[in-house]
Parts: C-alpha cells; sequence; structure tokens
C-alpha cells in the first residue's frame, strides 16, 4: 500500500486536473436553512461517514474530505484480490449493535466469519499438537502454567481481570494496573522466552515493554463481552468495505476523494479548512476523524494545546504488515496439518480460509504485527513480498510452489493512517484517552483512537455519536 | 494504475465536474459565519435518541428489533419484558420497571445498574438530556 504512494500521488493530481480548478469552491451552499449549521468532516472512514450521515439526518450540512482516492480509512477490503479479503476492519462482533444496525439498514448482507478447525501451533519452527504442549520440551513454563499454549498464555494469566464494565478501563482509579505487562507476566513466573510468546502476536502494543497491562485487560474483557451473546463473529457479504461505501452513497454530500486537510483555522465564530490544492472551506465546525499519525501532520490555528501536542506524541499506532496470497489448491490437506498458524516467528499468523473463493482459490492471509514488521517496511514492495513469500514457504514446507502473493498491505508506513490502531502506553490510559475526545474550540474528534466502550469499527461509530452531540452542543 | 481504479476515479472526477455547474465562489474566507447563522433549535428528545440510541434501538410501534430491543412504550414496562427479543439472563432477573429513575441510572450506566447486561453502552449524554431523552420515549409511544 505505502509503496504506491507515488501511484496515488499521480492519480490525485489527475482527479484535481480533471475537476477543475474552481470544481471543489462553493459546494456550501451560501444560505443555510434557518437553524442549520455547516459542519465540515475530516476523513471518510466509519466514524467521519456515520457522524455526516446523523449530521445530515438532523437537518444540517456537511461537507466530506478524504485523503486517499477511495471511501473507507481502515476498512478496506482488497477488491483486486479473489475474494476481497479484509486488508483492514475485519471481524464485527455480534454485539456490534451499531455496525450490525448501519449493515442491515443499507441493505447489506452479514455472513459468520467462517470458522475454522483453530490454528496449529509452530513454536521456534516446530509444528506442536496442541495436546502436546504440555510435555513438550520446548514448553519451558512453571508447572502451574503448562498446560497454556502460548497463544492462550496472556489470556490465562489475566484470569482475574479486574474490569467490571465496559468504561471502567478509561477510569482514573485503574491507573494501578496501568503499568508495563511484561513486569507483570514475568512476576508471574514467565521467562524470557515465554515473554517472547507472548510478545510474538501483540496486538495491542508494538511491544512488550510499551504494552499496558491494563490495555491487555480492555481488549480481553472486550472480547469476553463478544463471546458472551453466544453467536459467531461477523463479516459483510462481498467485503467490509461495502458498509463505508453505502454510507457514503446514501449522504447528500458528495465525499471529496483525492482531498487531503492541511489546516483547521478558527477565528470569529466558524471554521476554515485549507485542503492541500490551496482550496478554502468555511463552515461552523468541524469534526476530525484522523487518526492520530495522520492528524499530527495537520495545521491548527489557534494550535493545540500542550496537553494535545503531548498525546500526539505519546501515543504510537499499531504496525501491521499483510501478505495477501492466494492458493490454487488446499495444499495443507495433503500434510494433514492445520490450514491457519500462531507462530512465533517472523511471520506471526497464518490465516488461511479453507473453503475456495468464487474464483475458486484458497486466500491466506500473513499477518506480520508490532516491531516485527519493521524489516518487511524497510523493503520495497517488491522485495517485501519476495522476503515474506519465501519465509512463508520455508515456515510451511507444504506451501513451497503453491502460493502466489495477491497483495501487500502495510498499514505503519501509510502516511493517512500511520498504523492500524491506537495503542495506549503503560501510565497514560486515562490521561490519554480524556485528551483525544477533548474538542479544540469548535473542532470535534472522532475514530476509533476516540472510542470508549468498545474498540474496532464499533468504536468508530460510538465516536461519532459523541463527537455530534458535542459539535451541535457547541454551535447551538 | 489499476482499470479498477482508473474507472473509479473518472467516475468520482465526473461526478465533480457536474457539481462545478453549481454557483462558485473563489471561496474567500467568511468571517463570523456562526454569528449571522439563525439560531438552532436546542437538541430536543427526538435528536438526542437518534444521536445516541438509534444505532442500536428502533421506537416506532411494531418495528422489528435492532441488535437492541424496540423501545416504543417501554416508560412504565417492567425490564426485560419484550416476548421477541433474546434479553440477557442478568437484565431478566434484575426485577427492575423502567420509571423515570430507574431509566435515568440505566442509561448513566447500564453495567453498573445491571451487572452482566448485555447492553454496553458509555453515555453521553448531561443528566439534562436523559430527563429530555426520557420524555420522548414517553411521548413516542402516546403519539402514535
Amino acid at each position: 500500500m505505502n509503496a504506491s504512494g507515488p501511484r496515488l500521488a499521480w492519480t490525485r493530481r489527475r482527479f484535481l486536473a480533471l475537476a477543475g480548478a474552481t470544481a471543489m469552491a462553493g459546494l456550501l451552499p451560501k444560505s443555510a436553512l434557518a437553524g442549520t449549521r455547516r459542519v465540515i468532516v475530516i476523513g471518510a472512514g466509519l466514524s467521519g461517514l456515520a457522524a455526516a450521515g446523523l449530521l445530515e439526518s438532523l437537518g444540517h450540512e456537511v461537507l466530506v474530505f478524504e485523503a486517499r482516492e477511495r471511501i473507507g480509512g481502515r476498512v478496506w477490503s482488497l477488491d483486486t484480490v479473489p475474494g476481497s479479503p479484509e486488508g483492514g476492519a475485519n471481524t464485527i462482533g455480534p454485539n456490534y449493535g451499531r455496525t450490525i444496525g448501519t449493515v442491515r439498514r443499507h441493505g447489506l448482507e452479514l455472513r459468520a466469519q467462517p470458522r475454522g478447525p483453530g490454528l496449529g501451533l509452530l513454536i521456534d519452527g516446530q509444528a506442536i499438537e496442541r495436546d502436546a504442549w504440555a510435555a513438550s520440551p520446548l514448553n519451558t513454563l512453571p508447572e502451574t502454567l503448562r498446560d497454556a499454549t502460548p497463544d492462550r498464555l496472556a489470556s490465562v494469566l489475566m484470569g482475574d481481570n479486574p474490569l467490571r464494565t465496559s468504561t471502567q478501563w478509561l477510569e482514573p482509579g485503574m491507573s494501578e494496573r496501568d503499568v508495563p505487562a511484561g513486569e507483570f507476566f514475568r512476576a508471574q513466573g514467565l521467562d524470557e522466552r515465554a515473554l517472547q510468546w507472548i510478545d510474538a502476536n501483540n496486538s495491542y502494543g508494538n511491544r512488550l515493554q510499551d504494552t499496558s497491562l491494563l490495555g491487555l485487560y480492555a481488549a480481553n474483557a472486550g472480547i469476553l463481552r463478544a463471546i458472551a451473546w453466544r453467536q459467531p463473529a461477523l463479516e459483510t457479504a462481498g467485503g467490509n468495505q461495502r458498509i463505508p461505501e453505502a454510507m457514503a452513497a446514501a449522504l447528500k454530500a458528495q465525499v471529496q476523494l483525492g482531498s487531503r486537510v492541511e489546516a483547521i483555522i478558527q477565528r470569529a465564530g466558524g471554521v476554515q479548512v485549507i485542503t492541500d490544492s490551496g482550496r478554502r472551506f468555511d463552515a461552523d465546525g468541524a469534526i476530525c476523524t484522523l487518526p492520530l499519525p495522520a492528524m499530527a501532520r495537520l495545521r491548527f490555528e489557534p494550535g493545540l494545546d500542550a496537553g494535545w501536542r503531548g498525546a500526539m506524541a505519546r501515543i504510537e499506532y499499531h504496525k501491521v504488515s499483510q501478505l495477501h496470497l492466494l492458493a490454487a489448491e488446499p495444499f495443507w490437506e495433503e500434510t494433514g496439518q492445520p490450514a491457519s498458524w500462531w507462530t512465533n516467528g517472523p511471520l506471526g499468523r497464518i490465516f488461511t480460509r479453507t473453503r475456495p473463493n468464487a474464483a475458486g482459490h484458497y486466500n491466506m492471509t500473513v499477518w506480520i504485527n508490532g516491531d516485527a514488521c519493521d524489516p518487511f517496511d524497510a523493503m520495497s514492495e517488491a522485495g517485501a513480498i519476495e522476503a515474506i513469500t519465501a519465509e512463508l514457504e520455508r515456515t510451511l514446507p507444504g506451501a513451497r510452489g503453491q502460493v502466489e502473493p495477491a497483495a501487500l498491505v502495510r498499514w505503519a508506513p501509510d502516511p493517512d493512517s500511520g498504523g492500524a490502531w491506537a495503542l495506549w502506553p503503560p501510565g497514560g490510559i486515562h490521561e490519554l484517552t480524556a485528551t483525544v475526545r477533548r474538542p479544540h474550540e469548535r473542532v470535534f474528534f472522532a475514530g476509533e483512537h476516540t472510542g470508549q466502550a468498545y474498540s474496532g469499527m464499533e468504536a468508530a461509530l460510538e465516536s461519532a455519536e459523541r463527537a455530534v452531540l458535542e459539535s451541535l452542543r457547541r454551535l447551538a | 494504475m489499476s482499470l479498477v481504479r482508473w474507472i473509479g476515479l473518472s467516475l468520482a472526477a465526473f461526478g465533480l465536474l457536474a457539481c462545478s455547474d453549481s454557483p462558485t465562489s473563489p471561496a474567500a474566507p467568511q468571517e463570523d459565519a456562526a454569528a449571522a447563522a439563525p439560531a438552532m433549535p436546542p437538541l430536543d428528545g427526538a435528536a438526542l435518541f437518534r444521536i445516541a440510541c438509534a444505532g442500536c434501538h428502533r421506537i416506532e410501534a411494531g418495528a422489528l428489533h435492532d441488535v437492541g430491543p424496540n423501545l416504543h412504550g417501554i416508560v412504565g414496562q417492567p425490564a426485560a419484558s419484550r416476548s421477541d427479543y433474546a434479553y440477557s439472563s442478568a437484565l431478566q432477573s434484575s426485577n427492575l420497571a423502567w420509571d423515570r429513575s430507574s431509566l435515568a441510572a440505566w442509561i448513566a450506566a447500564t453495567e453498573v445498574l445491571v451487572p452482566g447486561t448485555t447492553m454496553t453502552y458509555a453515555n453521553i449524554l448531561t443528566g439534562e438530556e436523559v430527563a429530555q431523552l426520557i420524555d420522548y420515549l414517553h411521548e413516542a409511544a402516546t403519539d402514535h
């Protein structure tokens, strides 16, 4: 994705040239109806589109700017790959009420995510049957933990989750748990090898020493709440990107693709937004839904306060790099081994759909996360594809000659996201989560990172409700 | 550039060109935009319902349940009383009835009032707005 930057830049220039010099000016009518407010929404991901839709449904005018040439932000179905695998948000929890409601209201179809037989374990390159783990010579866990497989180890050790409600993780009283997770796990008797297992596929930090124990508790509790519904995890038929596309199509406003906002200027009771083409748009307020690394490049006048600037400096985004592949045959059936794997090696996890897609191929995703992405993110696109494919064939000899790379997705180097989702550094959760929700005069903030009771897609939609309410209170 | 991207781009550009027929101005900064604007109607109960509840709940009489139950006529009813909605066992055994006071406590912190409920909600409303919302929940059932 990042390696196609020059290509995207070219398309944007072409787009603007086609659009003409004045086409984007004056899209906001000057004569507002009585009581109507004009709000500029920055970012056409789920949160921006939800905010825009809510505002329009309440009779207000919106203009939506999106830097990319596509709708959806971090919801991104790879439609150039047979099966449209998800390069971005992939799971709709059965408790994601807003997301499910949005899908239904737009006439889209939900389906259960296919459940495979579970992930095989590849530890130090060796395939280990789950029921053989307790007696494996690779297992150096303390006696009381020997049954815990490396992929389950963290959740087993967090069995005493102190969080009783979905928002308790945000409360100051939880700060004593907001400590480096590695220290907690070490105190439970884990050695460095076992800590590496937890670190290997940790989705809540780029490395264990910068991972908050409270953040892990919050994520764990969120998963348990979803499980409590006793219903399968869901996905959108045809790809989750159909959701933001349908949301955008239902707006009265046309999303301005390829329009990167560079500045938000506030003076005299209004805001002015300046895009990278130099055009200026006036409104009563703005809702900024950009991920923080992308937002950090925005110029604010007046500038953001010290708390806000500090938060942007401290909050990292999760590194996720994926290679999507296609297999012509179910090669894993030859060996009788699992189709999907959890590894503590450089590739992280390998997910395989064991039912063929409509084109008859089997979709595979190599899912690398955290600092393990660094070597691959530093390579050219072609180099990374070659290196990951070669490593996959070393890791799974049965895959040799059986898989074709189809798409590389690298979230961290993408300037419009800077990573897959926000990570909360140990010791910062209470303060930082409150800071990134705090309005800046007539600018309000939404996006996954400002969610409270949810994560992922549902957090994006949840945050839009709050930002719309805040904006309408302020602009009344 | 892929063909798909190019087609998408062309369509997007076409859409914008169509818009360019509308009156345009150099988009000079508009000072004092909001000060000149008419007063906005207050956020009433219906608007609050749309913002804070309608993501998961319907309120029209007879409408199907969403992920959350239809709330038509909820005020005055016992909790977990719709026969065709699968409530959590926690709410079913709560023995609550939805009056103004219990609804306000529920909206403020569902999981505190009924530990184990599957309604996970971070309240964004002020106390005054909650009162307006409850008025609306009541009125929406009597108006229809």
